[in-house]
This record gives structure tokens, C-alpha cells and sequence, in this order.
């Protein structure tokens, strides 16, 4: 039996409790381990190895290292560690029962990707399914969480259940029971996890679909039921306030229905982060495309979608008084001392962490200030100097707070701020590219408005993304000058080198190449 | 630090995440403010057995902030739904 899982996961544990239940019914058992370190740094492996007692007295010599193909039981606690189990050849569909969690901790590779890198879990649970003789894959970790303890408990409870090992359930408590050590919430964890491995043993019929135990919940996206979408889509008005009603009608009465919700947002970010006339002007900066849309599209208005997201999320740009607008709130302060668990004896002080640099200060200025700021060297480096270390705000002061308070009431100010007029001119400049491919190209067109999502971030981290849409942009041009066929999957394949990594080097090796 | 869904409905990327195996040692915080990477960090500090001093200044401070808090709540009331 191999026990794979992470430093910290009780997995040394779950290996004793295994040896002293195999020695208790008189078995030899020998368990060696690889340890590591916490998190996903420090993979850990423990085999062990059980062998009926001949009672001649002879002692066996069992084997140290697991042999690809006689492993019998593989008990995972995390789903990619599991995929490794199979990767390495432990998990055969002749012997191997494979128990693992679906929990995922993620890679550094998948954490550090700047769009969204995770591997989808399907895939590594079809492949489990496919290299194992019998599969059990439950959230192990989420039971474990709910009962106070560490997943070794309720690994140890499904192979209780899963009958892979020839004693009874009351055997294997019994263990946990000697142990001594944090008996009661692990028992509790244990009785779960029996109970939801528990299923009929069915062979394995079709590839594909994991028919052993309950079907493993994904996470839900954040979002929508179907049920509130579909209200949203007949009544817009039902999804906002008073003050957008007129704008919840137009988008009702002007715009088609699978746009509906993603319209509703859009409006309703566009009000919240400057005024109403703002959210009016971003519906009118749609008409036209979803004229053009409704025109040569096929009905599913992919165009008008992912425009009408990505232009409320480029006009909702992140600035100084947004964010602070955003850390002024009462629901993010209930939110933070819910987080700190601090009850009603306990008093909650909060540390906003600030770093604002010279151009987060320009942005906010009017125009032909901001500018003269920036032209100026000695006032770059005045404010250079004062702003070096960043600023640690006690926003639950009264000074702290009224700061951020002043800050979040600049909005007035925003509209002739230099920054506003920047990004409203880069915007227009985009729609238009947009609209005008639409015609020639409408898979294109939808491609430049997904590249909009390669401008994120804050100070250097948006400019980088800035010069990569802007190197994009260029591209697309020579693409549509070529009337090349290809360009939409091309600009796609740049789109992702983009946010491969950081220096861009990615997605200046495929220009390059292109041009 | 891990990543999770993005709880905005508009965006697709995932988020980075604290999991509450956190043991507060503040160095992912005092590495995004250095590299100016985010301003979503924060430290909580939580006081126990308050002073009566303590108790005094969080009275001043909740009275004032909680009147400017109504203010930001009665604007986003005019915008939101509350389902």
C-alpha cells in the first residue's frame, strides 16, 4: 500500500494506524517514508507493506520501495498527487484500488500563470478512473476541515469502507482508538468518510464517467444561479436600484437577451464607480456593435458578450479612489473581523497596505497638472522620495479613516483627471478597431476584444500589460492587411503568450516570427 | 497562497487566496507591497481585554466612521439590488 499526500497532512500518522492494525491481527508489516515539507513543495510518500503471519516464526523480507504493478492499495490525499501515483506507474488496472481525495492544492505552475492556468481536474480523474481496478474520489480534505481534523482520518475511513483490506470497520476505529492522539474528531471524520465511499461494487463499464461513489462536486463559479439569470434576462429592473431603472429598461427594450446579465453588471459597475450618466455612456458605446452583431452574427452574440464585458471592466479601470472606495465600505470591514474571528470582547484594528507611485498620483490630478508633474523631474523624484516605502494606513483610526474617506469622494474629480482621458481615448480606439473588423472577420473581432484582458494590474504590471495589447494591436493590423484566414487562432495564441509570464519574453519570441 | 474562483461575475481569471491554514507571517504581503502588486493586503491586529482606553477610542472612532459608512451605504443601496 503506498500513501501518497503533502507534508503536514498526517500522512506518518495514517501509516501507523495502518501498522498497528495489520500487527494487531497478526500480520507483519513493515511502513518506510519519504517525508517532506509543508505545501506543495514537500510531496510525501509512505509504503507499506502487510504480510499474513505463517506462524513459523520466520520474518519475511518485505520490500522497501514500491514496483510499478504490485501496488494493491494507493491512498492519495490530493488529486494531482494522485495523477502522480499514476504517472509513475503505482496505479494498474489489474490490482490497484486508488482512494484519493478531489481536493486541489494548486502547482506554483498554475498559481503563478497570469491568466488561468489550473488543469482541469476532469481530465485527472478520467485518467485515475482509466489506471486503476477500482476508483473511490470524494472531497476526503473538506470532511476532514468540517470535522476538525487532518485528512489522514478520512482516507483512513474509505479504506475502511472500500473492504480493499480484509477487517472490519470496528478494526480500523479501534486503531484510530489506540492512538490516542485527537481520537474523537478523527473517529467523526472516519464514520463520514465510510459512509461516502460506501457504494455498490460495480464494474467499470464505459472510459469515461466515474460511476464508484458520488460524483465529486466542482466548485460552483461565483455567479448566478440559472434560476437568477433567467429573472435578470426577463426583468433587468429586478437587478438593480432605483437609480438605474431607466438604463435596466433601455437594456431590456434595446438589447438581446443572452447579453442581458453580462449588460446588468455592466451597468451596475459603471454606476457604483463613478455616476449613472457613466453606465449610460457605456451602453451607448455598445449600440453600435450589437447593431453589427445582430446583423452578420449567428444569433449567439459572442461578439456583443465578451465587448460588453470587457469594455465595463477596461472603463471601471482600478485607481486610487476606486480602491479606496472599496476599503471604506462597512460590508469589507464586517468581512475582515469575521476573518479574524474576533468576538464581541475583542477589538479589531486594521493595517491598509498603500503604494502609491508617481503615476497613481498623476492619474488622479487633473489633466494638464498631472502632466506638468510628469514632465517635471524634480517633481518625479520629490514624489518618488516621499512615496518609496509605500504607506501603512490604520484604516480603523479616525485619521486613517477619514484619509480613505476623503480619497474615495475624489470621484468628482476623476472625469478630468489625466488618466480618465487616456483610457476613454484607448477604449473608443478599440471599439472601433472591433467594429470595424466585425465585418471582415467576426471570429477576429472577438479575439481583440478578449485581448483586452491582457491589461490588468497596477503599476508596472499594467504597463508591461499595456505595451503587450498595444504589440497585439499591431499585429492585428498587419493580419487584416494580409487578409490572413488564420488571424483569429493567431491573435489567440499571442493572447496566451502574453499572459504565459511576466517579462513577456513569450510573446515577443512570436511576434518576432510573424512579422 | 493559493488561487481560487473569482468572485466578481464579470471577470474569468481565478484570485489569489489566504486558506485559513495561514499562520500570518505577513511575508506574501510584504512582498506584493514592495513589488507594488496589489493593494488588497492588510494586517489584523485583534485586541483582547480591552483597556478602557481601547474601549474609548474604538467608541469615537465607531461613531464617526459608522455615519460616513451610512453615507457609502445609502449611495450603493441607490444602485444595488438587494435580492
Amino acid at each position: 500500500m503506498a500513501i501518497v499526500a503533502m507534508g503536514g497532512e498526517g500522512g506518518g500518522v495514517l501509516a501507523d494506524w495502518a501498522v498497528d492494525l495489520a500487527e494487531h491481527k497478526g500480520y507483519w508489516a513493515q511502513a518506510t517514508s519519504v517525508p517532506g515539507v509543508a505545501q506543495r513543495t514537500g510531496s510525501t510518500i509512505y509504503y507499506l507493506e502487510f504480510m499474513e503471519n505463517d506462524g513459523s516464526g520466520r520474518e519475511p523480507i518485505l520490500s522497501t520501495m514500491p514496483t510499478p504493478g504490485e501496488v494493491d492499495i494507493v491512498l492519495a490525499s490530493e488529486l494531482m498527487e494522485a495523477g502522480r501515483a499514476v504517472f509513475r506507474g503505482l496505479v494498474t488496472p489489474d490490482v490497484t484500488t486508488l482512494i484519493t481525495s478531489t481536493n486541489r492544492m494548486y502547482s506554483m505552475q498554475e498559481k503563478t500563470a497570469m491568466g488561468d492556468g489550473r488543469i482541469s481536474s476532469e481530465e485527472i480523474m478520467q485518467s485515475c478512473e482509466a489506471a486503476s481496478k477500482r476508483f473511490i474520489g470524494e472531497d476526503f480534505a473538506k470532511i476532514a476541515e468540517e470535522s476538525g481534523t487532518v485528512i489522514s482520518a478520512s482516507l483512513f475511513g474509505a479504506l475502511a469502507s472500500s473492504g480493499a483490506l480484509p477487517w472490519t470497520k470496528e478494526e480500523f476505529a479501534a486503531a484510530v482508538e489506540r492512538s490516542g492522539v485527537g481520537v474523537a474528531a478523527s473517529l467523526k471524520a472516519f464514520e463520514r468518510s465510510f459512509e461516502i465511499a460506501k457504494a455498490p461494487k460495480v464494474a467499470k463499464s464505459a472510459p469515461v464517467s466515474i460511476e464508484i461513489g458520488k460524483r465529486p462536486e466542482e466548485p460552483k463559479p461565483a455567479g448566478l444561479t440559472p434560476q437568477e439569470e433567467l429573472a435578470l434576462i426577463n426583468d433587468p429592473a429586478s437587478g438593480v436600484g432605483p437609480a438605474l431603472r431607466d438604463l435596466a429598461a433601455r437594456v431590456k427594450s434595446d438589447f438581446p437577451e443572452p447579453v442581458r446579465v453580462m449588460l446588468v453588471h455592466g451597468i451596475k459597475r459603471c454606476a457604483e464607480y463613478q455616476d449613472v450618466k457613466y453606465a449610460s455612456h457605456y451602453l451607448d458605446r455598445l449600440n453600435r456593435i450589437k447593431d453589427r452583431d445582430e446583423a452578420i452574427g449567428d444569433g449567439r452574440y459572442r461578439l456583443l458578450t465578451e465587448v460588453a464585458r470587457y469594455t465595463a471592466l477596461w472603463m471601471t479601470y482600478e485607481d486610487t479612489i476606486r480602491v479606496a472606495d472599496l476599503k471604506a465600505r462597512r460590508r469589507r470591514f464586517d468581512r475582515v473581523r469575521k476573518e479574524a474571528k474576533a468576538n464581541d470582547n475583542q477589538i479589531t484594528q486594521v493595517r491598509e497596505f498603500f503604494h502609491p507611485g508617481v503615476e497613481e498620483i498623476t492619474d488622479t490630478l487633473p489633466g494638464p497638472i498631472g502632466r506638468a508633474i510628469l514632465k517635471s523631474n524634480y517633481a518625479t523624484r520629490i514624489i518618488e522620495r516621499v512615496t518609496k516605502d509605500g504607506l501603512r494606513l490604520h484604516t480603523t483610526s479616525l485619521y486613517g479613516y477619514l484619509l480613505l474617506y476623503t480619497l474615495s469622494r475624489l470621484r468628482p474629480l476623476r472625469r478630468r483627471s489625466l488618466r480618465f482621458s487616456l483610457e476613454q481615448n484607448r477604449i473608443d480606439t478599440w471599439l472601433d478597431q472591433i467594429f470595424d473588423t466585425a465585418n471582415e472577420d467576426y471570429n477576429l473581432a472577438v479575439e481583440i476584444a478578449e485581448t483586452a484582458n491582457v491589461i490588468k494590474g497596477y503599476g508596472d504590471t499594467h504597463k508591461n500589460g499595456l505595451n503587450n495589447f498595444n504589440a497585439i494591436m499591431r499585429e492585428v493590423n498587419l493580419l487584416r492587411a494580409k487578409k490572413d484566414s488564420g488571424a483569429a487562432s493567431h491573435i489567440a495564441s499571442l493572447r496566451q503568450a502574453a499572459l504565459a509570464d511576466e517579462s513577456g519574453a513569450k510573446l515577443r519570441a512570436l511576434l518576432s516570427t510573424s512579422a | 497562497m493559493t488561487i481560487t474562483d473569482n468572485p466578481d461575475p464579470m471577470r474569468k481569471d481565478p484570485i489569489a487566496t489566504i486558506l485559513s491554514s495561514c499562520v500570518g507571517c505577513g511575508l506574501c504581503g510584504e512582498a506584493a507591497h514592495a513589488a507594488v502588486l496589489c493593494p488588497s493586503f492588510y494586517r489584523t491586529e485583534v485586541i483582547s481585554n480591552p483597556s478602557i482606553w481601547d474601549k474609548l477610542k474604538l467608541n469615537i472612532r465607531k461613531s464617526v466612521i459608522s455615519i460616513l459608512q451610512n453615507g457609502i451605504d445609502k449611495r450603493l443601496a441607490k444602485i444595488e439590488a438587494y435580492a
